[in-house]
């Protein structure tokens, strides 16, 4: 069986089966998401017994003429690179699934649009043609398009329209370098492979514009420093499980498209990279200077994503083998544990309908299950070693360290910031006397549970066994370093 | 000077031939030419009917769609004419291209009786 | 008779149209004429299976007409899109008063001189299937005839249009003067012998490209197109838009690429230029309007500029001409889809919907909705739609032929064009039914067309494979060796 076409086309099933169903029958509705995305999800991870460690090529590939005329191929694979993202992409995406249920407007167009959602993201994961790559970049910006927009709060229109256009303004000089870089290569091709090969012998001077042209787009969606307005305005005006999952999985795809840029054109990185450690700084410092100044607690979180995918950018800019393995852990611990926050933040403002932090206090002694998780998430995102982030902050300091020396120190401020912003929200949220409006405030129910309880448990078992993840990029991190000058 | 380019010069010779010839014809009547203004003389008709009422006038639009048909059927014996001359050499062709053609011109016609068109009121 | 079997498909649209004159006389005045459409529909249908059957390729009526790849392709576009234009009508037609059977017959006609640009070989037989095109459209706009508007869309339509017509026959008479011949095969070789040097040749240049400019709405030859858009009833706009915009360009690929292909390096440069000013303009006075038919008239001025920059990119060879071939085609079903709906608003006069009486359209008719969302989607460009491969299928030429400049340019203007479909996406969906917004109107087959098309839509944006590559075949007559 083709296992990763059936990963990928499942919600898209799921999607037709939702259509069919009549508007009011909700259960059904639901029911039918949910067990798409979980049939996704128990796909995905049933990869990692079958996932050959030792590689570092392409497995599990699939690979159909599209339009041959121009040399587009439907060919999907995952290798060392993909497979993390993959498997957080579908646990990610379910954990949504889950903390949907409390939606209950326009409930089958919301799973429509979720599940194709989820579509459009796995599919990117799982292109290894650029071609296919851009065109389920850009339907992902469908779905998110209407789940913001519909389902948003008071300022969505201007939330939705930001994001799109922010997006796809830099994904469009995307295209444009997967074209110029298509035509360069002899015979044309779109092949992820193919190119990367031949993207070696190029120019650094032709590399260049390609490679700006590709970072304008996941510098968008990653967010880089300049270009990162439409993500607090996004973040804000979502509903939980969009934010989740636009902070979970679709800044990752950013991240993602850096790291196969740095094989398709490793000349223009090293060019570029002194720019992105720079940029990497500016962000880390910048997010984390505006989520310690913010008192509504989702824009803190979402403040804290850019925060965090400054790391990212200082692991690419390292150029070896360390910051890279850290930079993709990074996206992976990142995108677990900022799902949890975001879960964690809309079920406490479905109770409590504010999320101002100065409103709250004393919660623990209404919500302990809640506390707990809140404090374990605040914990883990300031890189508390024995959780997960800890690990792939550690990987990028140490990566970027050998390469750029003391620059690094900056970014340590960071951590300091994140680290005083985090503290705060459990010392005020959690501690203190209780406010007697919140006197009959429930503690997370069972479904709720059931969602954030695995990410808990992933942030615990990368922290403790970071192995069992390194073992999977291993080889392909390897043979993406070798690109470039050791030092 | 290619061909083309010549038969060119020869046309604006001609225009500039004329200019000159009609300019001195005109030139030399008016030197030559005894002038005794009249009140008659300065009349817009210097013998003949006073023009009576405003010269911009209305009158019935149907004249536009009679004046249309017309030019349609004049148009149709311009095309009639040189087909009756070679009618021996086109020979059936050319007998049915033309019984297409006035179909349509019928056709148009009948279509514009349907349509009242062909009404006065 | 060969000379007629090539011209079957024309023979019967030509039939068809005079059939439908005679049928709407002789019913009575107060019968219901939906089926006259149907009668229309089957009549184009029949005219769209005998070309393939009956015609045979090569040249005709002693080399004024050629029947090729290009032909037969290009006969398909125009009927598909004289189908979805008589379909999406009958309602309006009804409602406003508008002779039915007229407004078929116009459309039929028009697109016989769209099939005739298509086949010819010569300049006579261009200028003749130009005129033909041009002259039933004219009529078309005014067809409201209560309707001010509607009078001023079709004075200033055909005042422009005669002018540009007459710019054009004087460009062909220099050329006449100029290559001694109106065949384009033998221009191409004179004009290959002796290049741009004298002026006569550059004058013939000029006109030519600006008499197909004007037809082709290219800025800064496009003035006529937002009122006559604007004030045309909306079933005549959505024709409008597409079909003689379409037949423009099957006239500038025969006798620019064609004919005039040897001085490609001097037109090529003058239309990129253009249609980087074209794309740039059209979007960006788009972006002002708050009238969604006026929006949509400037936004298909942006359109020609996007198929213009692939006639500029002609260096790449087929692929841009096919870049042209497949851009027409998806910007006939999306364009023509996107002014059919609004039919679905019941206004007054020619007026097309402002934002404000979209508000909640979503919540009472979500089907009709849901297309037009895919077709302003496809309109900006996004995928899974026919306008984003379109999209790319442009700049991949553009880009071959070494004009990064441009490919930039139409990047930022998918983004500005962006704003403006999306901001009609959020009115539909997002706001909800107020006292602004318009009543509606919705009919059966109105509904269904308009699924088909945006189903066709989206199933081209996912498998565009087989449409390309009929589109390349297409492409290859073109340039004349």
């Amino acid at each position: 069986m083709p296992i990763l076409s059936a990963i990928a086309w499942t919600p898209l099933v799921g999607l037709l089966a939702v259509l069919l169903l009549p508007n009011r029958a909700l259960t059904a509705i639901r029911a039918t998401a949910i067990g798409a995305a979980a049939i996704s999800f128990v796909l995905s991870w049933s990869l990692l017994f079958r996932f050959d460690r030792a590689s570092a090529g392409l497995q599990f590939e699939e690979r159909y003429p599209w339009i041959p005329e121009l040399g587009m191929t439907y060919a999907i694979g995952v290798d060392g690179l993909s497979l993390p993202l993959l498997l957080l992409c579908s646990l990610v995406t379910l954990v949504a699934f889950i903390a949907s249920l409390g939606i209950t407007e326009r409930v089958k167009a919301y799973f429509a649009f979720l599940l194709l959602l989820e579509f459009a993201m796995l599919g990117v994961f799982l292109a290894q043609d650029w071609f296919l790559f851009y065109v389920f970049w850009e339907v992902s910006l469908v779905p998110m398009f209407f789940l913001i927009g519909l389902w948003g709060g008071a300022r969505r229109d201007l939330a939705t329209m930001s994001f799109f256009l922010y997006t796809l303004g830099g994904s469009i000089f995307m295209l444009l370098g997967i074209i110029a870089v298509y035509l360069n290569a002899d015979p044309h091709t779109f092949d992820m492979r193919e190119l990367a090969e031949r993207g070696r012998g190029w120019t650094v001077a032709f590399q260049i514009g390609p490679f700006l042209a590709f970072f304008l787009g996941f510098a968008v969606k990653i967010p880089v420093f300049p270009l990162h307005g439409w993500l607090p305005l996004a973040h804000v005006e979502a509903p939980t499980p969009v934010s989740i999952v636009l902070s979970g999985v679709l800044l990752k795809m950013g991240g993602y498209g850096l790291l196969r840029v740095a094989g398709l054109l490793p000349g223009a990185l090293e060019w570029f990279a002194p720019f992105l450690l720079a940029l990497g700084l500016v962000n880390i410092l910048y997010g984390a200077l505006l989520a310690w100044r913010q008192t509504d607690l989702k824009a803190m979180v979402a403040f804290s994503s850019i925060d965090h995918m400054g790391f990212v950018l200082i692991g690419i800019a390292a150029l070896n083998v360390v910051g890279f393995t850290g930079a993709l852990l990074m996206m992976v611990t990142h995108g677990v544990i900022t799902g949890a926050l975001f879960l964690l933040v809309g079920a406490l403002y479905e109770r409590t309908h504010t999320r101002e932090l100065g409103d709250y206090g004393g919660l623990i002694s209404r919500m302990p299950a809640f506390s707990i998780l809140l404090t374990l998430a605040m914990l883990a995102s300031m890189g508390l070693p024995g959780l997960a982030q800890f690990v792939s902050e550690f990987h990028v300091l140490v990566g970027a360290f050998q390469r750029w020396g003391l620059f690094v120190v900056v970014a340590l401020i960071g951590i300091l910031v994140t680290a005083a912003y985090s503290l705060r929200v459990v010392g005020q949220a959690l501690m203190g006397p209780l406010d007697p409006r919140w006197a009959g405030i429930a503690d997370l129910r069972g479904r709720e549970l059931v969602a954030v309880v695995p990410l808990a448990a992933l942030m615990i078992g990368i922290g403790l066994f970071p192995s069992a993840a390194l073992s999977l990029t291993g080889p392909t991190l390897e043979t993406l370093g070798a690109l470039f000058v050791a030092r | 000077m290619p061909d083309y380019n010549l038969s060119y010069f020869y046309v604006f010779a001609f225009f500039v031939a004329a200019a000159i010839f009609i300019t001195l014809l005109l030139g030399l009547a008016r030197l030559i030419a005894p002038r005794k203004v009249t009140v008659e003389k300065a009349r817009t008709y210097e013998s003949g009917e006073e023009p009576v009422g405003q010269a911009w006038s209305r009158y019935p639009t149907h004249f536009y769609v009679f004046a249309l048909l017309f030019v349609v059927f004049d148009v149709e014996v311009i095309f009639l004419f040189p087909w009756a001359v070679l009618f021996r050499t086109l020979g059936w062709y050319g007998l049915v291209e033309m019984v297409i053609f006035i179909a349509i011109l019928v056709v148009g016609l009948y279509y514009a009786w349907r349509k009242k068109a062909l009404n006065w009121y | 008779m060969s000379n007629v079997l090539a011209v079957m498909p024309e023979i019967v649209v030509t039939v068809v149209a005079t059939l439908v004159l005679l049928v709407d006389t002789m019913l009575p005045r107060r019968a219901e004429r939906g089926w006259l459409a149907l009668l229309t529909v089957a009549g184009l249908l029949v005219a769209l299976v005998s070309g393939p059957f009956v015609t045979v390729p090569g040249t005709a009526f002693n080399g004024f007409v050629q029947i090729d790849t290009f032909t037969t392709f290009s006969r398909v576009v125009f009927i598909v899109l004289a189908i979805f234009a008589v379909l999406v009508a009958p309602g309006y037609l009804a409602r406003h008063d508008i002779p039915a059977g007229e407004y078929y017959a116009i459309v039929l006609f028009s697109t016989v001189g769209a099939m005739t640009i298509a086949l010819s070989n010569d300049l006579i037989t261009l200028f003749l299937g130009i005129e033909l095109m041009s002259i039933p459209v004219y009529a078309l706009a005014g067809m409201q005839r209560h309707d001010r508007y509607s009078n001023e869309a079709a004075l200033k339509y055909f005042l422009l249009g005669a002018f540009s017509s007459s710019l054009l026959l004087y460009g062909f008479a220099w050329l006449y003067g100029v290559t001694g011949t109106t065949e384009f095969g033998p221009i191409a070789a004179a004009v290959a012998r002796t290049g741009l040097a004298d002026g006569p040749t550059l004058i013939a240049l000029a006109l030519v490209t600006a008499g197909l400019s004007f037809k082709a709405a290219v800025v800064p030859f496009h003035q006529w197109t937002p009122d006559a858009y604007d004030g045309a009833p909306t079933p005549a706009t959505a024709f409008m838009s597409v079909a003689p915009k379409a037949a423009a360009f099957a006239a500038i690929l025969r006798l620019m690429v064609g004919g005039l292909g040897p001085l490609g390096t001097d037109w090529g440069i003058a239309f990129a230029v253009l249609a980087a000013v074209t794309m740039t303009l059209g979007n960006v006075v788009a972006l002002a309007q708050t009238n969604v038919k006026r929006m949509l008239a400037y936004s298909s001025v942006a359109h020609t500029g996007y198929i213009l920059a692939a006639v500029a990119a002609y260096r790449a060879g087929d692929s841009a001409g096919a870049a042209v071939l497949f851009y027409v085609i998806a910007y006939g079903l999306m364009n023509l889809g996107a002014f059919a709906c609004l039919l679905y608003f019941d206004i007054e006069g020619t007026r097309g919907a402002t934002l404000m009486e979209l508000n909640g359209f979503a919540r009472q008719e979500p089907l009709g909705a849901l297309t037009f969302a895919i077709f302003l989607i496809s309109l900006t460009g996004i995928p899974p739609t026919v306008g984003f491969v379109a999209k790319v299928f442009v700049i991949q030429p553009v880009l071959d032929a070494g004009l990064t400049w441009l490919a930039v340019i139409i990047a930022l203007n998918a983004v500005l064009a962006a704003f403006y479909y999306l901001r009609v996406v959020v009115h539909l969906y997002m706001h909800e039914t107020d006292e602004r917004s318009a009543p509606i109107i919705s009919e059966r087959m109105l509904n269904v067309s308009l699924g088909v098309s945006a189903l066709a839509v989206v199933v081209l944006g996912v498998l565009p494979d087989g449409l390309y590559a009929w589109a390349l075949q297409a492409a290859a007559p073109l340039v004349l060796r």
